[in-house]
Order: C-alpha cells, then structure tokens, then sequence
C-alpha cells in the first residue's frame, strides 16, 4: 500500500532528527489531533510537520513508537495478548513530561 | 438460610439507608454484608491497552523509585502529584520513596489508612516546600502519634486536617496545632485520649469551619475554648459520651453553628435550650435523653433542613408546631413515640423530601396526611402498623422515589404491601413508576404478584429473596432491562430461569443461592458483562465448568462460591479475572496452596475467605 504525503506528518526533535509517521497514528495525541486537524489553524497543518524544540530524539522515538502501539492494540480483539509496553527508567521522567505536553 | 456474612447488599440499598440515616443506628444492623476493603493494585500489573504514555510513565517511575532514589523536582506540580497519588493507591509508598519529593510542591497528602505510617514518614514536611501543602489527611494510621504533629506543624498553609482514628494522639501532641491560619477543616474522629485540655489548641484556629469531634469520649469542659470561632459552622459530637449541657452551653453564642451533631450525647432538655438562638440548619440528637420540652425549642427554628431525634422519648406533643418548620427537608422520627399526630403536624411542610418512620406508631389512617407531602422522595415505614390501606395514601406522591419497608420480625407477619397494591390495581403503579429500587425480601409476595413490577422499567435495584419467587416469576420481569442489582438469595430459581436472566444486561450484581443452578444455568450469565458481584453461593452441584463460564466476566470483583463442588483444578479459570478483589470459598474444599499460586501469579489483589 503507496503512502502519499497527505496521509504523513513529519515529528522533528530538539536534535533536528526527523520521525515521519501515519497522521492516524499522529492523531493518538490529543495535542497533535487539535494541531493537525484543519479547524486547528496551525501553520502546521499546511506544512504537514511540527518541531518539538523540547523534546530529544530517544523521547521522541519513544513517543513514536506509542502512538503506533495504541493504534495497533486500541480496540484489538486480542486483547488478552497485548504486550506490555516497556519504558526505561532512564527515560521516565522525560517521557511523562513529554505525554503531558502531547496530551497522551 | 444461615451464613448470613456471605451477603452483600447491593450498593444502591446502601445509598437509600445512608439518606435516613444519621450516624450509624438502627439501619447498620440490618446490614448483612462482610465486606473486604479490597487492596489496590500493586504496579506489577497487566498491560492495559487503554493506558496512555502519561499513566504508563508514572508507573514506570513509581517503580524505579523502589529501585533508586531519583528526583522529581524537575516535574510540575500536578504531575508529581500524580506520582505521589499513584504510589498511595498502589500501596507501592515507602519511606524512603518520600525523599524524591524533595523540592516537589505536594498539595494534597492523602494517606488516609496506608499501612506502615509512622511518625517518621512525615519528615519531608520538613523540606522547607511544605507551604504548598494545603491538604493532609493520615486518617487510620494507626502508628502515628503526637511526634507526628511535630512534623505537621510546619505545614502553615494547611487547609485540612484529617486525623481520624490516629488513636494514639493525645492532648500533649495537639499543643502542636497552632498558628494554622488558613486551617478550615479539622477532624480527628475517635482520638479518644483527646481531653478538654488538648481542646485548648481550637482556640487559636481562627478559620475553622467544620471541626469533628465523634467518638471522643473525655471532652466534656473543653467546649469554651470554641467560643471564638466565628466562622466555625459544622461541629460533630456525636458519640461523645461525656458532652452534657454544661457543654452545650458554650455554644450557645456561636451563631455561626448551622450544622451541630450531638447524638448519642448526654444532653438533655437544658443543652437543647441554650441552642435556641442558632440559626441550626441541620441537628442531629439520635439516642439524647431529651423529652418534648426540647422540641418545643425545636420547632421554634424555622431554619432547620435536617432533624434527627432517632430514639428519642418525644411524642405528639413536642410537635404540635412542627408545622413551623416549613425549610426542613428530612426528618428523622424512627424509635421515637410519636403517633399520627405528629404526621398531621408535618402535613403542611413543603420542602420535605425524606422521612424515616421506621418503628413508630403510625396508623393506616395517619398516612392520609402524608398525601399532602408534594416533595416527598423517599419513606421508611419498616415495622410500623401501616399496612395496604395506608401505603394507598402514598400513591398520589408523584415523587416518590424509594419507599423502605422491612419486616425486621421474622418470621414474616405480613406480605410486602407494596406489591399488594401494585396487583389489586395496577394501575397505581404508573404513580410509583419512578421507583428505582424495592426490597420485598422476607415477604410473601408470590410469583403472579410479580406482575404488577412489569411496567416499572425504571427500576434499577429489585430484592426478591423470598422462597415463594420462583422461575414463574421471573419470567414476569424480564421488561426490566434497566436493573443493575437482582437479589435472589433465596428464590427457587433454577437453570430456567437463569437463563431469563440474560435480559438484565446491565446486571452489576446478583445473588442467586437457592441451590437450583447448575453448570448449564451459570453458562447463561456469561453473557452479563457488567457484572461485578456475583454470589452463587448454596448451589452444592456448581463444578469446574462453572468458573470457566464466570472467567468471562472480566469486570468481576467479588465472587462467592461457598458449598458448591468446585476444585483445585478449577481455581486457574480465574486468572483472567484481573479486578477479582474478593472470593468465599467456604467448604469447597480447596488448597490454600492453588489459591496462593492464583494469587502470587496472578491476582495479587484477591483477598480470599473460606480456606481449610
């Protein structure tokens, strides 16, 4: 299945390190969702990408890697297997800062 | 039916007692129920798909302070507030843990019966940030003692103060309760070796607004140090055994009081009197050695919403102005001696919507006063003499939402009058159709009595434990799809009509213990996803392949399968039950050893009863 652009958003970290990602799987932040859908107003929405100047790329690809985790086990039938979705301790801290800015 | 601690009543029972209701009384003895405070999930849990990164975060953290010390100053308020909220729910919180706290803003400090607190643990109040700290509730722990207020005392900024049951506090450690001057709230429920020399320190809590005092038995002569406690508006003594009307006394320049609770105190006709200027909005004097000379006195505060006189010796003639009282909104006459007088009295209060008759001696006559009552929401006429002719009067209040009326006697001495009406005429049930819960228990209501409840579809709660309810019955109710409690315990239900159970999706609860299910009967209530309390306790011929069918109900909480034919081979179907907190296993044979394995592997939070 060819992925066009429109169905993209591209995450860029503290670092500059870009994340191109599905905009369903984008949209598991509730921030994102308000930046991404049209009535938001965001410059954004145009360019198709947000910069995360407070947020480092170890972060980000984790925040990533949730976003698709929720979107593949969210409303799964096979819920009774759902792996745990591990996070370092090394990273916590950061990581709850970030999903609170991200509303996720 | 015997092993009565086996039952629980369904939460909405509970919450229509609670509105009658005082402190505690007659109606706690009518509970039947054990019930196991369940223990929180430990962080070792399942994964949760619905969890988001936020709440899986603060897991994370939790657990890796267990690990390492780490600090959490660089988190906002609300965040580190929440890592502190899930450690208490948890019950992951240990000392050491509290030093990552170091340089947090914590508002809120509920600890209220976390096991292990001592004196000790509140240190970090003393990190200099505790100004933050508005709100502190250490409610139960049993350790703490007057140390503890050492530490507490540096909280300046604390708003509320919830000491209930720290048994061991005493009269030295509340010297340390001062210069609190934003304090409003204080409690400190059952501090029994508190004296009227301790209450010294009240004087000097100028915001206090709600001050409870319950069950501290060595106050009498300490109530003069309240007197300069302008905004202080809710005082509750009850069970205070030594308040008398030297005490009462005292308060009676706080105008301000609009909430005072003296029950089971020894205050009597002259306490009462020096009330008589307060602007009482709610007074509850259960079990007070007052006669009608008080509620002459009572009847003369017009601004009363909520009056309990609970066993006490008034009659008719107190409340011959009761009539005055025309803001009051619930009225408390159980065990008392009044008679239909007292209703004609109350005819005309406008605003009454809760009246608690239970045992007094009303007639079916009297009850055509109560027709008047527009607002009325809710009556209890348990063991008083009306009967069917009475409760007729009932059906032209619109509002009726709960009508209470067991037969405390037993055997039972007559049918449940209710449904008697509701099936000579049904049509009278349409008056009643907001009713959400009927308890006809220990009644003689039969199967074809039953009808009349068809139409009632707003019915929520139904107790129907009577050997005279059968299959029959049931087949009757199966309109009302909105019930979430059902009480069958002792009805003759069998697979059948286990089986018509099915239209009760929104079941929470249910009580099925007649002995006529069997594994084909449990394999219907799969289907009942909601269910939270499930007792199938008496059904001798339940086995394994019961529990394989109740591992469907993901939701299930507590679980009582006490007599049945269950085995150890049959206790791992329970492992899927992640929010099983509770499980009766009364002669069933079964190993400690399976259910400690259920429980260490699986189901850390599940207490069990019942093992050899």
């Amino acid at each position: 299945m060819g992925i066009t652009k429109a169905d993209t958003v591209k995450l860029i970290s503290a670092e500059g390190f870009e994340f191109v990602i599905h905009k369903e799987a984008a949209m598991i932040s509730n921030t994102l969702k308000n930046m991404l859908s049209s009535s938001g107003g965001f410059q954004e929405t145009e360019l198709g990408e947000v910069r995360f100047p407070e947020i480092s790329t170890p972060i980000l690809e984790k925040l990533c890697q949730f976003f698709y985790y929720k979107l593949r086990y969210t409303n799964s039938a096979a819920v009774k297997n759902v792996p745990e979705f591990k996070i370092e301790p090394e990273i916590a801290i950061e990581l709850l800062m970030a999903s609170n800015f991200l509303d996720c | 039916m015997g092993l009565a601690c086996s039952r629980r009543r369904s939460p909405g029972e509970d919450d229509v007692i609670s509105e009658f209701d005082d402190c505690g009384g007659a109606p706690l003895m009518r509970k039947r129920s054990l019930q196991l405070t369940p223990l929180p999930a430990p962080f070792d849990r399942p994964a949760q798909p619905g969890a988001t990164l936020q709440e899986l975060s603060i897991r994370a953290i939790c657990k890796s302070l267990a690990d390492s010390p780490l600090s959490l100053a660089p988190l906002p308020r609300d965040l580190t507030q929440r890592i502190l909220d899930e450690l208490v729910s948890t019950r992951s919180l240990k000392r050491g843990m509290l030093k990552a706290f170091k340089g947090c803003c914590l508002q809120d400090v509920h600890m209220a019966s976390y096991p292990g607190v001592e004196d000790e643990w509140l240190e970090f109040l003393d990190h200099g940030d505790c100004s933050c700290t508005c709100s502190l509730d250490l409610s139960h722990c049993r350790e703490i003692s007057d140390n503890a207020l050492v530490y507490i005392q540096r909280a300046k900024n604390l708003e509320s103060l919830l000491l209930n049951g720290c048994l061991r506090l005493t009269d030295l450690g509340l010297c340390n309760i001062t210069g609190f001057d934003k304090l409003t709230h204080l409690s400190l429920q059952g501090c029994d070796y508190i004296t009227a020399i301790g209450m010294r320190c009240f004087a000097g809590l100028t915001s206090l607004e709600v001050l409870d005092l319950e069950m501290c038995s060595r106050l009498h002569g300490g109530f003069r140090y309240l007197t300069k406690l302008t905004r202080l508006h809710t005082l509750n003594l009850g069970w205070c055994s030594s308040v008398e009307d030297y005490d009462v006394m005292s308060l009676q320049g706080m105008t301000g009081l609009t909430d005072l609770r003296i029950s089971r105190t020894k205050v009597t006709d002259i306490g009462v009197n020096h009330l008589k200027d307060l602007k009482l909005k709610k007074l509850f004097m259960a079990g007070c050695p007052i006669s009608d000379a008080s509620m002459e006195v009572v009847c003369s505060m017009p601004s009363l919403e909520n009056l309990s006189v609970e066993w006490c010796s008034v009659t008719d003639a107190g409340f011959r102005r009761a009539n005055e009282l025309s803001n009051l909104e619930s009225l408390n006459l159980s065990y008392s001696r009044i008679g239909d007088k007292t209703l004609k009295s109350i005819k005309g209060l406008p605003k009454l919507r809760t009246l608690n008759l239970d045992s007094c001696h009303v007639s079916n006559e009297g009850c055509r006063h109560l027709a008047a009552l527009a607002e009325l929401r809710e009556i209890d006429l348990s063991d008083s003499p009306v009967g069917n002719a009475g409760l007729r009067h009932l059906t032209a209040l619109k509002k009726l939402e709960a009508i209470l009326s067991f037969f405390k006697a037993y055997p039972p001495r007559r049918s449940f009058v209710i449904t008697l009406i509701l099936s000579e005429t049904p049509a009278n049930a349409f008056a009643l159709k907001k009713l959400e819960t009927i308890l006809l228990s220990y009644t003689g209501v039969t199967d074809s009595g039953l009808k009349a409840l068809a139409p009632m579809t707003s019915l929520t709660s139904l107790n129907l434990d009577s050997r005279h309810i059968s299959d029959v019955g049931l087949s009757h109710l199966t309109t009302l799809t909105g019930l979430r409690a059902l009480d069958l315990f002792g009805a003759k239900i069998s697979d059948q009509g286990a089986a018509m159970l099915k239209s009760f999706k929104q079941l929470e609860s249910l009580e099925l213990c007649g002995g006529g299910i069997t594994d084909l009967g449990v394999r219907h209530l799969k289907e009942l996803t909601k269910m939270k309390s499930l007792n199938l306790s008496q059904n001798s011929r339940l086995t394994d392949d019961s529990l394989k069918s109740i591992s469907h109900l993901s939701g299930l909480q507590s679980l009582n399968l006490m007599h049945s034919k269950i085995t150890n081979d049959g206790i791992p179907h329970l492992k899927s039950l992640q929010s099983l907190t509770s499980l009766a296993l009364y002669n069933c044979n079964i190993s400690p050893i399976v259910v400690e394995k259920l429980q260490s592997n699986h189901l850390p939070r599940l207490t069990v009863i019942g093992l050899e």
